[in-house]
């Protein structure tokens, strides 16, 4: 496995995607969106509503994390994958770099929808830093769950929905750590169990994915 | 005795234990404070124990098929997931049935429930994964990959009701130390988790069967030599193209 290759790569999917524009221009205006009808649904008592927005912003992060994993300068772009196996790129670095810059990505939607749930909902803002290192649990977990997902259902029709399928019941320790970070913050509860919970279920994920990659690409070139 | 042979005996006894768990469940001792709604544990315990049984298969054959690579792992993974998801719905629709009159809803936030209901839904994923994908290899070779992942459901599925506050009653027969059971509930229990085995042996075969009926027909379209539509078609001779 030749670490050296994983920078180059990570910052080749995101010039891709920054190019692209389909996180920045889709993605994150489509779950502000969502988040919007979802408070618009609940109705103006504001007391609900600072008591729902975490869990929600947590809800359409998951929901909209799976389309950033499959966003299209990933899957919509097979021949790219191809050349980098036939370049003799270890399968496990090309997981390891799209699960990475899935992450990153999935970090600036949360760090674009944290401002606009603290607009919308008014959750109490207590313990941020136990939420900082919550939030970047869920993304990479989010992220390299999503890419694993993506790589099972490569070349199948029913792509869009499967990954969601897959994604959305395994992440429920992330999530679930996610909302007991901020509950409990607001409670003076302590975060660490939820926060060792989401750890191991990103070193379970993680794991998964790398052993995964050589069995995945095998035969698909 | 051949395998074909031994197939109708595993039915009949499927079908004769199945029948005697059925009987039993309508003869066991009446519950003090539920009354006959309990007898619905007869079938929903046992659901639960297969939709566990049914997916550890599914784990051992997806190692076995990632391994040895023999198609005949892949069936049997194929087999024991439908079977599971079956049973898994059953499980869930009888603890919704058993909820509302005990707990006065169909469906709450309960992590016994809600971890069951994303377990249905992970192995209702890898048979759409399946489907999805043509070539049989890579077909096998991802589905063993996420039989091996929704396997990490089960033990969290299972503990639920012991990590978390639940309405769900933690376990009574598989936990540490005695079962906490009337002996003759537990008896008519236990029959009829041998019953709901025995009809989960028979389903796996009879769907093993139709697994490696479909390998054989997909292979003989594949290596076919009979003509196809098109041979009926020539190309015309470079002198007929000439006499046009």
């Amino acid at each position: 496995m030749n670490g050296s290759l994983l920078r180059p790569l990570i910052r080749a999917e995101l010039r891709a995607e920054l190019r692209a524009g389909e996180v920045v221009m889709t993605t994150i205006p489509f779950a502000a969106s969502g988040l919007l009808v979802a408070a618009i649904a609940i109705g103006a008592d504001t007391p609900l509503l600072r008591r729902v927005g975490p869990g929600m912003l947590w809800t359409i992060v998951l929901l909209f994390g799976s389309f950033v994993t499959l966003r299209r300068t990933v899957s919509g772009e097979p021949t790219r994958q191809e050349v980098l196996t036939l370049l003799g790129v270890d399968p496990v670095i090309q997981w390891v770099a799209r699960a990475a810059s899935s992450t990153v990505l999935l970090l600036g939607v949360i760090a674009v929808l944290v401002p606009v749930t603290v607009v919308i909902y008014d959750p109490p803002l207590t313990g941020l830093a136990a939420q900082a290192v919550a939030a970047v649990l869920v993304a990479v977990g989010l992220g390299a769950l999503g890419t694993l997902a993506a790589d099972l259902t490569a070349s199948t029709r029913t792509r869009s929905s499967l990954v969601p399928l897959i994604v959305t019941p395994l992440t429920l320790p992330l999530i679930l750590a996610a909302v007991q970070v901020q509950e409990g913050a607001v409670y003076a509860a302590s975060p660490w169990p939820w926060l060792l919970l989401a750890a191991l279920a990103d070193v379970t994920i993680v794991l998964a994915g790398l052993l995964a990659a050589r069995t995945l690409q095998e035969g698909a070139v | 005795m051949t395998t074909s042979n031994r197939r109708p005996l595993i039915d009949v006894a499927a079908a004769s234990l199945l029948l005697t768990g059925f009987a039993g469940a309508l003869l066991a001792p009446t519950d003090r404070l539920q009354g006959d709604l309990q007898r619905l544990m007869y079938v929903h315990v046992p659901s639960a124990w297969l939709a566990y049984l049914s997916f550890a298969v599914t784990l051992v054959a997806s190692v076995a098929r990632l391994r040895t690579r023999r198609d005949r792992w892949d069936d049997l993974a194929v087999s024991s997931v439908e079977v599971g998801v079956f049973f898994t719905a059953l499980t869930l629709a009888t603890g919704s049935l058993w909820g509302k009159p005990v707990w006065g809803v169909w469906w709450t936030w309960d992590p016994r429930l809600v971890t069951t209901a994303l377990l249905f839904l992970v192995y209702l994923a890898y048979l759409g994964v399946r489907r999805g994908i043509v070539d049989p290899d890579v077909r096998a070779r991802r589905s063993a990959i996420l039989g091996i992942i929704a396997f990490v459901q089960i033990p969290i599925v299972h503990m639920s009701v012991v990590w978390w506050r639940t309405l769900h009653q933690p376990p009574t027969v598989l936990k540490p130390g005695q079962p906490s059971m009337d002996t003759a509930m537990l008896g008519v229990l236990l029959l009829n988790v041998v019953a709901f085995t025995a009809t989960y042996a028979a389903l796996v075969r009879r769907r093993v069967d139709i697994a490696r009926a479909e390998a054989a027909a997909e292979d003989a379209l594949l290596s076919d030599d009979s003509p196809l539509a098109g041979d009926a078609v020539t190309a015309p001779t470079h002198v007929e193209v000439l006499d046009v």
